[in-house]
């Protein structure tokens, strides 16, 4: 198989999938290396950005998803009128943030970084399906632990929790 | 300023130290600074008025202005720093620091959540596709990294999906009401104006239906507000008796109700 080829299979797969597709499991059945394949989804992905075509191929961890691209989401609320994604509040926004630079982060830590109980907005989260529970910290009560799900990745169009956007710096040596 | 607005500036703050930025903010000075500032006695005052506007002031900015004002307090006494330098471990922090620190970690999530609000703007106009459903028949289903949470999650939905359809309402036929209250009330007047005392039961055939029972006793308690009847029990569960207010019903032996 040349390039082109395998990139014709890969847009192929995306298409009928429609659900994230795992680079392991697509490198297995292409026959190709791990390495290999990423460099193809690269140019690939690039190749979409350069032409600018509707649709995009977006990457969550080691997984890689079609997806349409923002700028033309006017034109599909006009024509589809969609239902729309409920946008987070600022309580959630702060306390979501908090989990994906921290996690995983118990909620009395996070309480203690906001400065106010976070029980309704953490079980909003829950709900909404961008953190989950990861086990529990070792100490007294035995906390539960959040992280972030893929779902949130997806939210924010983020590819992994190591391409959050940078922190604002300050002198944290703890 | 109205009591509106406060109202309305008071809901933008997600907590005390949400607050506290956005009075450094406006006072254009720098975190650092928070000590040698007026922000204490703003902070303060903005509880004030809040209390004034009788808002329930939650614990937590209670909490927050505890802390300013003892450090503030201890800004004004007597430095020993110097003697006290030594003997200052980890665990004996300058609180003053601690809080800056507190204060400056929290900015920093904060300005972090605008980064992630403009990326949810941006993303909110991404579609995603379905996938087709290309599952073969004899294809085993291999479910993977599924937990118990990921089954709630799923029952719940196939419920809440089940309430939306049922919450389609179906064309259905309402009887036009064969009894009413008011022709009841009617029927209890009439027999009240043929004979002194009447019993509950009268007023209704034995073969009724419950609906005629009930209204029946709602007309009753309806002429018993309207003060045009007594209503006498003798025993528990035992019959009813009916007379116009002002009729005794000495051959009945009862006093009244």
């Amino acid at each position: 198989l040349n390039e082109k080829e395998i990139m014709a299979i890969i847009e192929a797969v995306l298409f009928v999938s429609g659900d994230p597709i795992s680079l392991d499991d697509l490198a297995e059945v292409l026959e190709i290396t791990d390495l290999e394949l990423r460099c193809i989804v690269d140019k690939m992905i690039n190749l979409y950005k350069y032409e600018r075509r509707g649709i995009q191929i977006v990457q969550f961890e080691d997984k890689i998803q079609f997806c349409t691209h923002p700028e033309y989401g006017d034109y599909i609320q006009r024509l589809l009128h969609p239902v729309q994604k409920q946008s987070l509040s600022q309580a959630a926004m702060e306390t979501l943030a908090i989990i994906a630079y921290r996690q995983p982060i118990t909620r009395p830590e996070i309480e203690a970084i906001r400065g106010v109980k976070c029980d309704y907005t953490i079980s909003l989260l829950l709900e909404r399906g961008l953190i989950k529970a990861e086990g529990r910290k070792d100490g007294p009560g035995r906390p539960i632990l959040y992280v972030t799900t893929e779902e949130f990745l997806k939210h924010f169009g983020i590819s992994s929790i190591d391409e959050l956007p940078e922190l604002e710096e300050m002198d944290d040596d703890r | 300023v109205s009591e509106m607005s406060y109202h309305i500036r008071l809901q933008q703050f997600e907590g005390p130290l949400d607050l506290l930025l956005h009075l450094i903010e406006k006072a254009k000075i720098d975190i650092q600074e928070i000590f040698v500032s007026e922000i204490t006695e703003q902070y303060l005052k903005y509880l004030r008025q809040m209390e004034e506007l009788d808002m329930e002031v939650a614990s937590e900015f209670i909490l927050i202005a505890a802390t300013l004002v003892e450090i503030k307090s201890r800004s004004l006494l007597p430095k020993r720093k110097k003697e006290m330098d030594i003997n200052l471990t980890d665990e004996m922090e300058d609180p003053e620091e601690k809080f800056i620190q507190h204060l400056l970690e929290y900015k920093k999530y904060k300005e972090a959540s605008e980064k992630f609000r403009q990326r949810e703007n941006v993303f909110s106009k991404v579609y995603f596709k379905l996938p087709e459903e290309v599952l073969e028949d004899d294809h085993p289903v291999v479910l993977t990294g599924l937990t118990k949470d990921c089954l709630l999650a799923a029952f719940e939905k196939v419920l809440s999906r089940k309430k939306i359809s049922m919450e389609v309402p179906e064309p259905r036929q309402i009887h036009r009401d064969t009894f009413t209250t008011q022709n009841k009330i009617e029927q209890i007047k009439r027999a009240l104006d043929l004979r002194k005392c009447i019993v509950f039961q009268e007023l209704f055939k034995e073969d009724t239906t419950r609906i005629e029972v009930i209204v029946s006793f709602i007309a009753l308690l309806e002429l018993l507000k309207q003060n045009y009847v007594r209503v006498v029990q003798k025993d528990l569960f035992g019959d009813i008796y009916i007379m116009k207010k002002d009729e005794y019903p000495c051959h009945l032996g009862l006093q009244g109700s």
